[in-house]
This record gives structure tokens, C-alpha cells and sequence, in this order.
């Protein structure tokens, strides 16, 4: 009797113990996540699919990130030349005509950018979630077939962010947000970004498909699209100056 | 003995020479084709002229070459221009351009008195006169600080710049100094332009210092001072229309350096005599506006505004514009001058009192 009293105390614990070691936090499942999406530093070629209502805008770009410094140049016939470069909350633009670097007001940052619905912060920023956002594992949803962590993330007290919550489903196997819903202060929904094509790419699953809708706007949506990306390839010295930009 | 054009042509050729194996590595080709009605209104008679132009640039590395044709059935005439022929090289950081290049020392604002070249820019829009044959030395310092200087190769006048551009608490502060040597009159310019934020508006401003010497007749100083603001908004829940303002106020001393800064409205497409501007206050004030409104992700309403404060006249230059396809947009052009014909702003004495443009242009 006594001996069958321990080995259910010994299972017991094992039981609750390795609960616990499985258990993943929201923390983790976001570092996890991190691991793959954060660029730390990247090259990028990519297409933006502009559709509203039926009619489309195609534009085409070639970025370098580095955190949260970015040299974007579009390719496209429309913008071929145009040049963005950000540091920070400082945000630049160089006119390919008169060849003319501009320096752009701020509020710009949180506008689409060249008419998508992508905002400058969106497309030339790659944000360490885990450093400005206090996350919570909400529950364990299916999503297009997928078994996904429910995370809701409300920004942390001081930090400057464009959205005030973020709710996202982040694939289990996979450690990559498939879906993310992107709220302000009041509560209301601005954006929802639905990634519809990943990808394993250097070892690390990445997005290279995603559709952006804007909820303040009707019938519009904007396609992502990586046609190439190189992790952490060597940029030179001084890339992200205005000295680039010209 | 060698003039300063030939000159810049042997070492034109020798750079490109030089460079030839870097340039063949390289390249994208690009252009615009266009066609379009302008239609100019007087009092008396309306001149209607339809016209064509071609832009073609093919840009290296390390050169830039731009061609524009353009035909005017209006005026029965061709015209080819080269607005680009440059080639680009680094010695030791510093930057040399040599040939002919755009020179535009732009920062934000709707009129710019310290640019280079005045009247070059306003509103996006480009003219003619930034692209000089000149050389320029650009010294980048660090990211966001550079020294610039330009010598420009002219018969009609000797012309040199500088420009020092820094950031400064993030506000982008600048220093440009011109001086333009002419049989006729010495112009120096030189002034100070910074811009920046204060919580979500965009706010920037400019002080410029004009000395005209005309030799035996006048030695003036001009002083002319600028500030403006831009933000911008989403309207109208549900559809999100964006909503850009900008505003801008300029205060210039009216004596004979007003001339050279009226000339900076030419960008604005409003060519003004000065001397319709002297008398009356000690100082000329005007307001400019420029609203633009997104009516969606392809097309756009804007309207321009040019208001003298000592006469209430206004320049009202309203647009549209439709990005028809990817690679195909439609403007819309209305140049409209409200007052009296001694008004500052009011047409007559050889000012149309509205100009129309339709333009629909394809790029590839």
C-alpha cells in the first residue's frame, strides 16, 4: 500500500513537472517567432501589389535593413530611382529628377507608403516585438489548417508604437505569425496582415507572401511580396547616410 | 587658349574614357512619353496648343545621360533639350560631378529663396533652370552632415554656391551661399533653412540675405523671411482618404533685390514683374497653400494657393491627378489669377488670367 502511495506520488510529480518544462510562454513563442521574422540585417527584393476595387498598381523595390535603419530604392518604371532612407524617426527621400535629398516630416512615418497600405514604419522597420510589447498566450486556435498560439500584445507602458495592441496566431511548428490583427488605443481595428505563402529560406521560416488590408479603407488591399532575401549579408560602412541616397 | 566649355567637354571626354569599363558593368534605361493640350486664357484671345515630348535617361553608376524632345503643333516647333550629361566620380570621399546635372538644394518648402538656382523648384514641379553645367565637390562629413560647392559654366555670368547641410536635434539645418557675377549685376545670396517636427506637424522656415550691386547705380540688401507647416490626416472612416496641408508664410523687404526672389514664383508657373510689387508697405507678405486630398490609391486632388496679404490677390492653381495603370497617369492643370489688374496677384498687363493643362503620360 505504501509502496503504491509513493509511485503515485513519484508520477504525480513527474506528471507536473514535465508540464511545466513543456509549457511554452508567450514570451517564448514571441522570441521564437523573433528568431525568425526580426531582421537583423537583410537584403530584400520585393513587389507591392496595390488593388483597389478591382484596379492594380505594381511597384518594385530593393531594400537594406539594418534594425530599425532601412535604404529602400524603388525599381519600378513609375518610381524608378525614388529612394528612401530611415534612421530612427527620421525619414528621408531623394528626388531621382532634380536628384534632391528631402528630409520628410514625421507624420509621414505613419502614412502608406507610395499609396500602399503598408505605412513607411511597416516596411522599413524590423522591430524586436518582444522590446516594446507586454505579450499574453490567449489560447491555441486552428488557423488555414494550421495549429496556431493565440498571442495578444499590448505595448508597453512609454513605448513609441504604431499600433496600441496586436492580436497574432503564430504557427506551432513553425514559429511564424500567419495572421495579426493591428488595433488602436480605442480599440478599433486598422489593419489586418493575412500571410498566405511562407517559405524556409537559410534555415529559418519566413513570410514571403503577405496581404496588408487597411480597415479604414474599402475594398483596398496590398500584396507583399519577397522575390528574394539574403539574411545578414555584409553591408558596407556608411550604407544608411544621406551619401547613399544621391 | 582654352575657353571654359572647352575645357569641360575635354575633361567630360576623359572621365568617360576612363570610366568606360565601370559604365559598361551597369545600367537602367527608362523614359516618358507624353502628350498634352495647354490652353492660355487672356481677356482679348485664348491660345490653344497641343504638344508631344520624349524623355529618355539612361543612368550608369557612375554617369547620367537625359534627352527631352518635344514638338508644339501650337508652335510649329521641335525642340531637344539635354538635361542630363554627367559623369560622377570619388576621389578620396569626396564626390565630383562634372558636366550638365540638376543642382537643387530643395528642403520641404513650397518657394525656396535659398535654392541654387531660384524659381528651379516649387511643388514637386521641375523647370529648365537647375540643370547648369557646373562641377560640383560634395564632402559627405558623417551620415547626416556634407559640404557641398558648385562653379557653374556660363557665358552670360560667373556663378558659384555653397551649401553645408547638417541635422541638428533631428531638425535638418542648412547654410547655402551663391554669388552670381553679371556685366549687368553682382547677386549674393546667402541664407540659413532648418526643418524639423514639433509633436505630429511638420514646421520648417528659412532667413535669406540678398545683396544686389548694380555697378555705379545701387548697392541694396534684401532680407526675406519664411516659415511653414505640413501635416496630414486620414478622413472620412470607412474610405481613409488622406488629407496633406501645407502652409507657408513669407515676409520679403520690397527694394530691387525683390526681383531676384519674384523670380523663385516661376516655379510656382506665375512669371511676375518686381516692380509691380514696389510701393505701398515697406514689406511684401504672402501665403501659400498646398492641400492635396487622395480621393483613393490612384487619383488626387490638389489645390495650390499664392495670396498677397497687402492686397488680398490670389493665385488659385488647383490639379488632378489619375493614375490610370501601373505605368500611365492623367493630369489635370488649372492656373486661375483672382484681382485687379494692379493687384499683385491679378492679371492683365501680360498675364493670361487662366492657363489649363491636360496632360497623359505613359512611362517605361
Amino acid at each position: 500500500m505504501k509502496f503504491k502511495k509513493v509511485t503515485a506520488l513519484i508520477i504525480l510529480s513527474l506528471f507536473i513537472f514535465s508540464s511545466s518544462a513543456l509549457a511554452i510562454t508567450a514570451e517564448e513563442i514571441i522570441n521564437k517567432r523573433d528568431d525568425n521574422e526580426y531582421l537583423k540585417q537583410a537584403r530584400v527584393e520585393s513587389t507591392m501589389i496595390i488593388n483597389n476595387a478591382g484596379r492594380e498598381l505594381e511597384k518594385k523595390m530593393v531594400s537594406l535593413i539594418e534594425g530599425d535603419k532601412a535604404l529602400v530604392r524603388f525599381t519600378n518604371p513609375m518610381d524608378r530611382g525614388t529612394k528612401f532612407l530611415k534612421r530612427e524617426d527620421n525619414l528621408w527621400m531623394f528626388f531621382p529628377d532634380a536628384e534632391d535629398v528631402v528630409k520628410l516630416s514625421g507624420h509621414m512615418l505613419e502614412r502608406g507608403m507610395m499609396g500602399s497600405d503598408f505605412s513607411y514604419k511597416d516596411m522599413m522597420e524590423s522591430e524586436k516585438l518582444t522590446e516594446l510589447y507586454n505579450f499574453e498566450l490567449v489560447g491555441e486556435v486552428e488557423y488555414n489548417g494550421r495549429p496556431c498560439y493565440k498571442i495578444e500584445a499590448i505595448k508597453e507602458e512609454g513605448a513609441e508604437v504604431s499600433y496600441y495592441k496586436r492580436i497574432g496566431w503564430i504557427d506551432k511548428e513553425r514559429f511564424i505569425g500567419l495572421r495579426e490583427e493591428l488595433y488602436a488605443e480605442s480599440g478599433k481595428l486598422l489593419k489586418v496582415a493575412e500571410v498566405t505563402e511562407v517559405e524556409e529560406i537559410e534555415g529559418r521560416w519566413y513570410p514571403i507572401r503577405t496581404i496588408m488590408e487597411n480597415k479604414l479603407r474599402e475594398n483596398t488591399s496590398t500584396t507583399f511580396i519577397i522575390d528574394s532575401i539574403e539574411f545578414n549579408p555584409e553591408i558596407p560602412e556608411g550604407t544608411f547616410s544621406l551619401e547613399s541616397l544621391q | 587658349m582654352l575657353t571654359k566649355k572647352s575645357l569641360i567637354f575635354i575633361l567630360t571626354i576623359t572621365l568617360l574614357f576612363t570610366t568606360t569599363t565601370a559604365l559598361a558593368s551597369s545600367y537602367q534605361f527608362g523614359g516618358e512619353v507624353s502628350t498634352g493640350l495647354n490652353s492660355v486664357f487672356f481677356d482679348e484671345k485664348n491660345i490653344n496648343s497641343i504638344y508631344e515630348t520624349i524623355n529618355l535617361n539612361l543612368d550608369f553608376n557612375n554617369a547620367n545621360f537625359e534627352i527631352t524632345g518635344s514638338n508644339n503643333n501650337g508652335k510649329q516647333e521641335f525642340k531637344i533639350n539635354l538635361k542630363k550629361a554627367y559623369v560622377r566620380h570619388k576621389f578620396k570621399g569626396t564626390r565630383v560631378t562634372l558636366g550638365r546635372q540638376p543642382i537643387s538644394w530643395s528642403f520641404g518648402s513650397l518657394i525656396n529663396p535659398i535654392d541654387y538656382s531660384l524659381g528651379a523648384e516649387a511643388l514637386d514641379e521641375e523647370t529648365s533652370a537647375k540643370y547648369v553645367d557646373a562641377v560640383e565637390f560634395h564632402y559627405p562629413i558623417n551620415w547626416y552632415s556634407n559640404v557641398s560647392f558648385v562653379t557653374e559654366f556660363n557665358n552670360s555670368y560667373d556663378k558659384y554656391g555653397f551649401r553645408a547641410r547638417t541635422l541638428i536635434k533631428d531638425y535638418d539645418v542648412s547654410f547655402n551661399y551663391v554669388a552670381q557675377d553679371a556685366v549687368e549685376s553682382d547677386i549674393n545670396r546667402w541664407g540659413l533653412s532648418l526643418k524639423g517636427d514639433i509633436k505630429n506637424a511638420g514646421v520648417y522656415g528659412s532667413y535669406t540675405n540678398i545683396n544686389y550691386k548694380t555697378p555705379m547705380v545701387s548697392d541694396v540688401n534684401t532680407q526675406a523671411f519664411m516659415v511653414g507647416t505640413d501635416e496630414s490626416y486620414f478622413l472620412n472612416q470607412g474610405f481613409g482618404n488622406r488629407l496633406y496641408m501645407q502652409g507657408e508664410y513669407h515676409l520679403v523687404e520690397k527694394n530691387e533685390g525683390l526681383a531676384v526672389l519674384i523670380e523663385s514664383l516661376a516655379g510656382a508657373g506665375i512669371g511676375l514683374d518686381y516692380r509691380k510689387f514696389l510701393g505701398g508697405d515697406e514689406y511684401l507678405d504672402i501665403f501659400l497653400t498646398n492641400v492635396n486630398y487622395s480621393i483613393n490609391d490612384f487619383s488626387s486632388i490638389g489645390f495650390f494657393t499664392l495670396t498677397s496679404l497687402e492686397d488680398g490677390s490670389t493665385a488659385l492653381i488647383p490639379n488632378y491627378s489619375n493614375q490610370l495603370s501601373t505605368n500611365t497617369t492623367l493630369n489635370i492643370n488649372v492656373s486661375y489669377l483672382s484681382g485687379s489688374e494692379t493687384s499683385d496677384f491679378g492679371a492683365g498687363r501680360g498675364l493670361p488670367k487662366a492657363a489649363l493643362n491636360i496632360e497623359l503620360s505613359y512611362v517605361f
